[in-house]
């Protein structure tokens, strides 16, 4: 059996590019299991992948567009929301999902996020952070940690980070949460929750960066990073996301906020309808 | 001293009991001639109502606000008095009791002798009631809530109590559910009750009772407050599964792929790692066992949540710590049996068909099949007293006090069920001691089941069975027989976390390990610590009924204790001078209970925590401590009052600690026990209240030696006394006084004979050394006035 | 609990599913994920060199797996997963 034909017999292979695998991820790499998640609860959700829609920007988790089996756009840096945002304007019943990176969500593409977020333009946001620019060689971004090497840090970084869960709740996200690469069926059904809710919802992935970020700040490798998830993560659901701080010794993951606003598109749609009553 | 003081002393003829040795005319004479003593009377019997009355006329007539009585032991008559004089007006701690009858009368022959003794003690009695104020209990609320460790049929049964009062009850569980080892039994004796089915209707009492709140996969991790207001903190295990929302369908155990041996059924079944330790558990939810379920950081299954429909549960329940403010704590926390596999001659665990009765009882539950085959036993032998009653390391020296009984029982009923099967009890005593217990085992004996006196040597699994090898002491003649089954009645202990729940909670063990209480006769269900009681299996092993008896009593304890809703405690507490206190931290350290605590740089007594033991008024460098009742004031002008007085031997001042010591030296006076007579006792609250000042006004005013005695069971006695000793004897030198005129001794109250001894002792060591000189104490005095 | 010298095992697992464990070896970058967390410890290391020069994880006898899927899901690079006895492919 070639490995294409072996392939085909994983259970959620019809959801994938096959022809585009073994992907570009590095070993231990967090976006794999992303994807893999991802794509499982596409799987338990039975989802019309004909009514899917992924938006990617540019790092190595951009690759995820062309690696799920649906109308998937891989756009340029920082850009994902704003191509996002015109898609759901003009086709509402699709359902987007964008999955980028830290830097380009959030530095490049900050204020993007910051006003779909607001607008509650109905979409879900998947941040795979990896506390730097791993694609272009690993440069600092918005949530390297304080005093981490990159090569644009050499002395270590001086810029407090972004805490991503609390800029999103603060925007004005209906549903915000945290995992990690760890926490595969919890991130699975967390993805799952967003996907069936209206509205913006945000998902921060903290995933290892082993030859990059992890080898630079002598991290070990993806297994010793993953067994340090394990140790230091706590799970509180409702915490508020301004106190959910990523530390050294403490991750705090788990569900944020949950609740329900109006979104954007249905706001528009009614007043649409006001207007043309007159 | 008030120049107002107007004292009345009142001497107790005692019908010749006091009388007839004590001349109570001379010491009339010599007592009326101390300054502030307005009225002095003998009366024949003070105690009596007319006695009494001489009292109170005698405060209205002369205007009396201070009131010595000379007569017997304080620890007779003392609220006696007390309350006679607050009817007339008069505050009860402006009352002294000088007893010249236990302490005087009673312990001498000589009448010159007996008389100057008893004119030293009232005189010093005098000189101390000049300096007494005006006191008044000292009241502190208390929580009218009470926790209840253990929800064992103890516990319930105290829970039910409590509640049924109007208390607010916390019943705090460590097991998923509520219902302890009454819920494993099949039947209970005599009655042949099953009993699940009378445990049931209190178990669900429980759980709907208003005034209870159920805690568990809950045990306390630290206790905080004072008794009446104890705080206690909980620490949850996470349960995951929602109490409220579980509606106990059975869907979860059904895809739970991780089967563990079930607690329950004592290793006879299995469970599923999501489970109810029994189908009518209450609450009646689930639990998961986190520590074999297949994982949850990261969930690897997660099977049961997927199919649970009411979606009660839920992996990310976190460990949680609750505090509970109460008043009082009912410990019942229950027993459990040693472990088979320490005695190999048994072969426990060599084969299936040997058990323990516990598990026996399960057996029984599910029809009487043979874990081997599943067919039914034709001959089953009781092996009683499994490490119990003997001396090795391994067992337990106490007989377990149900094995018997259990054994009987489990023979009936397998009579009951099997008609020809052949039960045999290899016995040490058959124990039938209790209501109907007698008759049970008459009816054990008349349906056939055959008694052997001696207990097994050796279980031998063989081919077709299990080979039983003893003695019949009684025919003197080996029994080797073959059975199908044998049941082991296994030692009980109490349950392995006593030890922690004891440190946690400052109550003490015994040797045996199980909790100790107050005093075994008198106060059987009070634990060492005020405010905290301890019943059931947690006490000592026991049967059903007197568990439930004891979880009564514990209630009707702790109800008695918080009831009122407030505490009345003694007055006598120390007081602390902020001006001089420098926050050493010395009396801290020396307070046995912890009464004494610096909060933010603020000195603080804890009344209702403290004991009155006066440790901490000496042990002040800066002599900033005092205490109320036994001031410096009242206690040196005793001292003064008692050493002054010229007697031909060396005179002996004796500091008698007042509950154990004064009993013991009471019981002496009650035995007519003689003694020397030029003792001198003054009552303290604990001999660490003396410091070397009282020691040297002593010396100075009269005493040529000096004795501590102290109760065997104060905080004290042992080291610490022992170090108070040898710096005061350290101190004693600078006075030029020799250290050989102090001593000391520790006592019980059964041993008055040895108090006693030690009088002789020092009185005829202090006489080798001499009576101080006139000159030596002017020294001394001038000392003592620097 | 007196558990005595047991003739039986401890703790009994038993399969969720009838599902048979692979692996797509020449996907494997040996980062080691399912080897780790795998909850009954059913894989290790195999002898063999993959495509990528690393050891790909291999079950450490038939019946160790139980089913439970985590290390499908762990996989960063889709090469463990599991499949239906019958045609291999889709499950429920």
């Amino acid at each position: 059996m070639t490995v294409l034909q072996e392939f085909e017999k994983h259970p959620l292979a019809k959801y994938l590019r096959l022809e585009r695998f073994p992907h570009i991820w590095c070993e231990g790499c967090g976006d794999g299991i992303i994807l893999n998640c991802f794509v499982k609860a596409l799987d338990d959700l039975g989802i019309n992948m004909d009514k899917l829609v992924v938006v990617s920007g540019i790092g190595c988790i951009g690759r995820i567009a062309g690696y799920i089996k649906c109308d998937s756009f891989h756009t340029t840096h920082g850009r994902p929301i704003a191509l996002a945002t015109g898609i759901k304007l003009a086709n509402p019943k699709l359902t987007i999902a964008v999955i980028s990176g830290d830097g380009d969500l959030f530095a490049i593409g900050g204020n993007h996020f910051i006003h779909a977020a607001r607008r509650n333009v109905d979409m879900t946001v998947i941040c795979s952070n990896n506390f730097n620019y791993g694609m272009t060689g690993g440069q600092f971004g918005p949530t390297t940690p304080l005093d981490s090497y990159t090569t644009t840090t050499p002395y270590g970084n001086i810029e407090h980070p972004f805490n991503l869960v609390h800029l999103a709740a603060a925007a004005g996200a209906v549903y915000v949460a945290r995992w990690t690469a760890l926490h595969v069926k919890r991130l699975t059904e967390s993805i799952k929750k967003a996907l069936q809710k209206k509205g913006f919802k945000f998902i921060e992935v903290i995933s290892p960066c082993p030859e990059i970020y992890g080898r630079r700040n002598k991290l070990g490798k993806a297994i010793d990073t993953m067994k340090r998830y394990r140790q230091i993560c706590e799970i509180r659901h409702g915490y508020d996301p301004a106190k959910a701080e990523i530390t050294i010794e403490k991750i705090i993951v788990g569900e944020f906020i949950d609740i329900e606003k109006p979104t954007y598109g249905e706001l528009l749609q009614k007043q649409f309808l006001t207007i043309q009553k007159r | 001293m008030e120049s107002s003081v107007r004292i009345g002393v009142y001497i107790c003829h005692c019908g010749g009991n006091i009388s007839d040795t004590v001349n109570v005319e001379k010491v009339r004479e010599a007592i009326s001639k101390l300054e502030g003593v307005k009225t002095v009377e003998t009366v024949d019997y003070l105690c009596s109502t007319q006695g009494q009355g001489k009292i109170k006329s005698g405060i209205k007539e002369y205007g009396i606000n201070r009131v010595v009585v000379a007569s017997c032991s304080p620890q007779l008559h003392l609220a006696t008095f007390r309350r006679a004089v607050s009817e007339a007006g008069l505050n009860p701690y402006l009352l002294e009791m000088a007893n010249i009858r236990e302490h005087c009368s009673w312990v001498h022959d000589n009448i010159e002798e007996a008389t100057a003794k008893a004119i030293d003690i009232i005189r010093g009695a005098v000189n101390r009631v000049k300096y007494l104020e005006e006191l008044h209990p000292i009241k502190t609320k208390v929580k009218r809530e009470v926790l209840v460790i253990g929800s064992g049929i103890t516990g319930i049964q105290s829970a039910l109590e409590m509640a049924d009062k109007g208390y607010q009850v916390h019943l705090v569980e460590r097991d998923p559910c509520i219902g302890g080892h009454m819920a494993q039994l099949s039947e209970t004796f005599p009655t042949l009750d099953c009993s699940y089915c009378i445990l049931a209707p209190r178990m669900v009492s429980v759980s709907q009772h208003p005034k209870i709140k159920i805690y568990t996969m809950a045990e306390p991790v630290a206790l905080k407050g004072v008794p009446g207001d104890y705080v206690v903190t909980l620490s949850v295990k996470p349960r995951f599964v929602d109490v409220d929302k579980c509606t106990g369908c059975d869907d979860c155990t059904d895809v739970c792929p991780v089967e563990v041996p079930d607690e329950f059924n004592m290793g006879l079944t299995w469970r599923k790692a999501i489970y109810i330790p029994f189908p009518q558990g209450v609450p009646r939810a689930y639990a998961l066992d986190l520590d074999n379920c297949l994982g949850l950081e990261p969930i690897a299954c997660g099977k049961c949540m997927e199919v649970c429909e009411p979606k009660a549960i839920n992996y990310d329940m976190q460990p949680e710590e609750i505090e509970l403010n109460v008043g009082a704590i009912i410990v019942a926390t229950g027993y459990d049996q040693i472990s088979p596999n320490d005695f190999g001659e048994y072969s426990y665990g060599m084969h299936p068909d040997i058990v323990t009765n516990l598990q026996f009882e399960r057996i029984m539950h599910f029809g009487f099949h043979k874990p081997s085959d599943g067919k039914i036993p034709r001959k089953v032998a009781f092996i009683l007293c499994v490490g119990s009653r003997a001396l090795q390391e391994r067992a337990k020296e106490y007989c377990c006090k149900i094995g018997c009984m259990v054994a009987i029982k489990q023979a009936i009923l397998l009579k009951k069920a099997v008609p020809n099967v052949e039960p045999w009890i290899f016995y040490q005593d058959v124990r039938a001691d209790g209501k109907g217990y007698e008759e049970f085992y008459a009816r054990a004996r008349e349906q056939g089941t055959r008694f052997v006196r001696g207990l097994a040597a050796k279980v031998l699994p063989a081919n077709d069975g299990l080979i039983v090898k003893a003695e019949d002491t009684i025919a003197g003649t080996p029994v080797e027989e073959r059975f199908d089954m044998v049941v082991l009645s296994m030692g009980i202990t109490p349950r392995p976390d006593t030890e922690e729940v004891s440190k946690i909670l400052g109550l003490h063990t015994g040797p045996d390990n199980f909790f100790i209480e107050k005093h075994y006769k008198l106060n059987p269900v009070d634990s060492t610590k005020e405010g905290i009681f301890v019943c059931g299996c947690a006490l000592g092993p026991k049967d059903i009924r007197e568990s439930v008896e004891e979880g009564m009593a514990a209630a009707s304890r702790a109800a008695t204790f918080i009831g009122l809703g407030e505490l009345a405690t003694s007055p006598e507490v120390p007081i602390i001078d902020r001006a001089k206190c420098d926050l050493c931290g010395e009396c801290i350290a020396i307070c046995p209970t912890a009464a004494i605590t610096i909060t933010k740089s603020t000195i603080t007594v804890t009344p209702v925590a403290c004991i009155t033991c006066g440790a901490c008024v000496p042990a002040c460098p800066r002599e900033a401590i005092d205490q109320r009742n036994v001031t410096e004031k009242q206690l040196i002008a005793q001292i003064q009052g008692a050493s002054a007085g010229e007697t031909k031997e060396p005179k002996i001042i004796a500091f008698i600690e007042r509950k154990t010591a004064y009993a013991s030296l009471d019981l002496a006076g009650t035995r007519r026990l003689g003694y020397v007579a030029n003792i001198r006792p003054i009552t303290v609250p604990s001999c660490m209240r003396i410091g070397i000042k009282h020691l040297i006004n002593a010396f100075a005013y009269g005493a040529d030696g000096v004795v501590f005695v102290e109760g065997d069971d104060s905080p004290f006695a042992g080291e610490k006394l022992l170090k108070h000793v040898g710096s005061l004897k350290k101190e004693l030198r600078e006075y030029e006084v020799s250290p050989l005129r102090l001593q000391s001794m520790t006592t019980t109250i059964p041993q008055y004979d040895k108090t006693v001894k030690l009088f002789e002792t020092v009185s005829a060591r202090v006489a080798r050394l001499g009576k101080i000189t006139p000159e030596e104490r002017g020294k001394i005095k001038e000392k003592l006035e620097t | 609990m007196s558990k005595g010298r047991s003739m039986a095992p401890v703790v009994k697992r038993k399969k969720l599913a009838e599902v048979e464990w692979k692996v797509i070896e020449d996907f494997c970058k040996g980062c080691g994920f399912c080897i780790e967390f795998c909850p009954v410890d059913a894989l290790e290391e195999s002898e063999k060199l993959n495509a990528k020069g690393v050891h790909p994880p291999k079950l450490k006898s038939e019946d160790a797996c139980i089913g439970c899927g985590l290390c499908e899901r762990i996989c960063p690079d889709f090469a463990v997963h599991l499949e239906t006895k019958e045609s291999g492919g889709e499950r429920e």
